[in-house]
């Protein structure tokens, strides 16, 4: 229903107020508050607020014109009106002005009503609409305009409504309900006692008929234009009272805990579950996980309060279904395969599958059996093993990892040592940052080091872009924060791709060394195997040897034999062992 | 390097700036020969002289208006209330000139104004407040308050080597109670930034001062039920730091903010604002708010301790939210 915006009385002896300007102009949206056309009256200059959102569709009173008060000056349509012709300078009274102020139910949480259009309600004689803010000359009509709907099970009847007392109210509480569900109700008879800020009420019943059904319990505050009742019509449902919200949910309203007070009555209100009213129950975050992987919130089971989805039952859902739609976003096209991460499991199932059962691949895995093979058919793969000592770097890491820890917030570990380095190592030889192009070599301008992340549904490879510009305590928060986030399904879609190089680690596991795919286009990755002590021959400044116990890695560097030679990966893989046999850099 | 508590350390902090800048000097009651209130001062005078250890009549506006006289001239003073409580005495000279001094002459005013407050002493109405907020309020200044030891050193140094009119809040519940070994070498923290006092991952808990440790407590009833509060100490409350608090609700997506501050106007609302903002989609449930009731401060301890935000308070509401 379209909102009719009047020229407001500023004061009791103020009957007429001229527009100076329209700060709006029709087809604007606007919302409800915003400051919508200024007004000059003898009293006083003032800006006057829209009091409803939606789509200015017609001025109906120029600029410089002025007007008595209550005048229509202008008509706010829903969201997607048609605005109308270009208005004219009409002046009209006051008189069409039937409907209810705010049709268009204001969608913010009860407690935000702010201030309405007007200034005041009026008491001047030019009719005002009834119902729209002359609390001498009310009508509560209660009425609804349309026919109840079958919210709650009543087909047909007539909607009773809670009124609009004045022009700045903008919910009532319930008192006192005069009859009950089953009575026989005439038109015009008391029906239920109101309560608001201006004024108590005694509202009479719209139609006559049967009272089929109480909606709204006594005691309980509603906004205005809530139905609270219905006459007449097929009852279906229970007459049990609900708080039936006409308005749409109210967004993340912080639930104060008033400090031993009883939590907030929204989370706990027992009612209502996931499907009643077509309102499916969940959080902003959950919407988020939905829409990111196209799921259908109707087919989750919530198992929060009131049948609430919760993020663990959406991620739940999505580990045992996997994503909504054939053109998988971020998620598949970063399952860029190549590492051998391990802990890649099958994803299609939750739980193992029978013996002799088929289970058809979930998209990810698809993919990722997809890359594997074309990357293989595309590089000329060779692999490289060395054998590092990680002695320094592992006793600089007992030495300091909790310190790190506590001042950084992050943890110390093995990875951004080999992190770094390999950036360093790259940058001296940069072939090994580099891409086939057609029959031409790309040497790419940044090193945008993929590491290689296992999820507990696939893998992925999240990147840091620009690695050559961070330090070692830059590169160590974006490992750690970018496997959070992969983990948790938050990576934005470019941070998923666009690698030049490519770490996986499949060492955690135990493994000796790994021959890791390439993830194309790159032309190189480096496998990180796992870290043993082993008996290793030391030799001492003056050339006697010995046998001590060390902390040995081996890293696997596997390459694209189509631009890499043999001698390139092994200068690159001496320099990458030098340099982290010998860590002296600063790690913040 | 024993434990120092946390007054011994915002002494030292002080102390060090001292020695290390010869513009940096202290004002305030009884900080001269008796060493201050609470002994912060303690040594001070016959270290650096009545020069630099100003005693002041007892009124915060002339305390607030010298220092930041004495900021004009090019000195770096430290000035000190007996109880952050009185601060309302000097709140025309804060808010009006201290804080709008650089905006509106281009003349900076290095300065700290530091002092005890919160509760939980049975210290009564004027001895026990929170009065942050009214400041946090104020363009132009920055606001600190420490929970720990080492925090509170390192803030106290770079609040002195701020060149903004700084309130330093320090907790006095907390001045003899923590302990903390400290750094050998000159450190400070850096201002502006939050602090992870517990990583968790079943909800973040954003806090300050001595709610740090009620956090703390709650967290170890919790993890016994496999909950893992995951604590944000907040350190500086003007400025906040957006980018933990956002990291924090990313990662867990449930956020109770507790603080000991009266409830309406503090910054609880102001963090589930920001975090409406800013990490809107990363919510699972409603963010939570405990605080202190809006009420002035009881002396009497049973109502205090049913005015203030309690343990049992933050494990009941941690329960409740991981439920939700």
């Amino acid at each position: 229903m379209p909102t009719n915006v009047v020229m407001p009385q500023m004061g009791e002896s103020i009957f007429e107020g001229t527009i100076t300007k329209w700060l709006k102009k029709t087809g604007d949206t606007v919302q409800r508050d915003e400051p919508l056309f200024e007004i000059s009256t003898d009293k006083v200059d003032a800006e006057i607020p829209a009091p409803a959102a939606g789509v200015l569709t017609e001025i109906k009173v120029a600029e410089g014109t002025t007007v008595e008060i209550n005048t229509v000056v202008a008509v706010i349509g829903e969201a997607g009106s048609a605005v109308a012709a270009a208005g004219g300078v009409t002046v009209d009274a006051a008189k069409e002005a039937k409907s209810t102020a705010a049709a268009s139910a204001p969608e913010k949480k009860k407690e935000s009503a702010a201030a309405p259009g007007s200034a005041s309600a009026s008491k001047a004689e030019p009719t005002p609409p009834p119902a729209d803010g002359d609390p001498d000359n009310v009508e509560p009509e209660g009425v609804g305009e349309s026919p109840a709907d079958s919210t709650g099970g009543v087909t047909g009847g007539t909607n009773v409504v809670m009124p609009q007392m004045g022009e700045s109210i903008f919910e009532g509480t319930i008192t006192k309900w005069l009859k009950k569900a089953g009575d026989t109700v005439q038109r015009d008879e008391p029906l239920f006692e109101i309560s608001t800020d201006k004024v108590d009420a005694e509202i009479p019943a719209p139609a006559a008929g049967v009272l089929t059904e109480i909606k709204v319990a006594e005691g309980t505050t509603v906004e205005i234009n809530t139905v609270v009742a219905v006459i007449g019509g097929t009852a279906g449902g229970s007459a049990a009272p609900a708080p039936a919200k006409a308005a749409a949910p109210a967004k993340a309203a912080p639930a104060a805990a008033e400090k031993k007070a009883t939590p907030s009555s929204a989370p706990d209100s027992a009612g209502a579950s996931a499907g009643t009213g077509g309102r499916i129950r969940s959080s902003p975050l959950v919407r988020r996980i939905a829409k990111d992987n196209q799921l259908d919130l109707s087919k989750i089971s919530g198992s929060g309060n009131g049948g609430r989805i919760t993020k663990d039952d959406a991620l739940g859902y999505l580990s045992q279904h996997g994503t909504g739609s054939a053109a998988a976003p971020a998620a598949a096209k970063a399952a860029s395969p190549a590492p051998q991460t391990a802990g890649a499991a099958p994803s299609a199932t939750v739980g193992a599958p029978t013996p002799g059962q088929l289970v058809p691949l979930s998209k990810m895995r698809a993919i990722i059996a997809q890359r594997m093979v074309e990357s293989k058919h595309t590089s000329a793969h060779v692999h490289s093993v060395f054998k590092v000592d990680m002695t320094k770097i592992a006793r600089i890491r007992e030495r300091e990892k909790a310190k790190y820890e506590q001042r950084n917030g992050v943890k110390l570990t093995y990875m951004p040592f080999i992190a770094t380095a390999v950036v360093a190592c790259l940058r001296k030889m940069p072939i090994v940052n580099a891409s086939m192009e057609d029959n031409a070599i790309r040497y790419h301008a940044n090193i945008n080091l993929g590491i290689a992340v296992a999820l507990d549904w696939g893998l992925i490879v999240p990147v840091i872009k620009q690695a050559e510009e961070r330090s070692f305590l830059g590169i160590a928060r974006a490992i750690a924060d970018l496997a959070a986030r992969a983990r948790g399904k938050k990576l934005k879609p470019d941070e998923a791709s666009g690698s030049t190089f490519t770490i996986t680690n499949p060492g955690i596991f135990g493994e000796q060394f790994g021959t890791p795919v390439i993830n194309q286009p790159e032309s190189a990755i480096l496998g990180v195997g796992g870290l043993f002590k082993e008996p290793t021959v030391v030799t001492d400044a003056d050339g006697n040897d010995s046998i001590a116990v060390r902390n040995v890695i081996r890293l696997t560097l596997g390459f694209d034999h189509r631009i890499i030679d043999g001698a390139d990966a092994g200068r690159f893989m001496a320099e990458l062992k030098k340099t982290l046999e010998n860590w002296d850099g600063d790690i913040g | 390097m024993a434990a120092v508590t946390y007054l011994e350390a915002i002494r030292q902090g002080i102390w060090e700036e001292m020695e290390r800048d010869n513009r940096v000097f202290v004002m305030g009651e009884d900080v001269g020969v008796y060493g201050g209130a609470f002994k912060v001062t303690e040594g001070f005078v016959h270290k650096f002289g009545v020069e630099r250890v100003v005693d002041t009549p007892i009124s915060e506006m002339a305390i607030a208006s010298a220092v930041y006289g004495a900021s004009l001239t090019g000195l770096r003073p430290v000035g000190e209330f007996q109880f952050m409580d009185f601060i309302s005495s000097a709140h025309s000279q804060i808010v009006q000139i201290l804080a709008k001094s650089n905006w509106r002459w281009g003349a900076p005013a290095p300065l700290v104004l530091r002092g005890p407050s919160g509760g939980g002493v049975s210290g009564g109405p004027f001895h026990s407040q929170n009065p942050e907020m009214f400041y946090v309020h104020t363009p132009g200044l920055k606001v600190i308050a420490p929970a720990t030891a080492r925090d509170a050193k390192g803030l106290i140094k770079s609040s002195i080597r701020d060149n903004n009119p700084v309130l330093f809040f320090e907790h006095k519940f907390l001045y003899r109670r923590v302990k903390e070994e400290l750094p050998e070498e000159d450190y400070t923290v850096e201002i502006g930034k939050a602090r992870v006092h517990r990583k968790g991952h079943s909800l973040s808990v954003i806090t300050y001062a001595a709610m740090v440790y009620v956090a703390q407590e709650a967290a170890e009833i919790l993890a016994k039920e496999g909950i893992e509060l995951e604590i944000l100490d907040l350190r500086t409350l003007l400025p906040l730091d957006h980018d933990a608090i956002r990291a924090t609700v990313e990662k867990t997506n449930r956020v109770i903010v507790l603080h000991e501050d009266t409830k309406t106007g503090g910054i609880a609302g102001e963090i589930a604002a920001i975090i409406n903002e800013e990490a809107f989609d990363s919510l699972d449930a409603p963010i939570v708010r405990i605080t202190a009731m809006d009420a002035p401060v009881p002396f009497s301890p049973p109502l205090e301790k049913a005015f203030l935000p309690q343990v049992e308070d933050v494990v009941r509401e941690a329960r409740r939210l991981v439920k939700y």
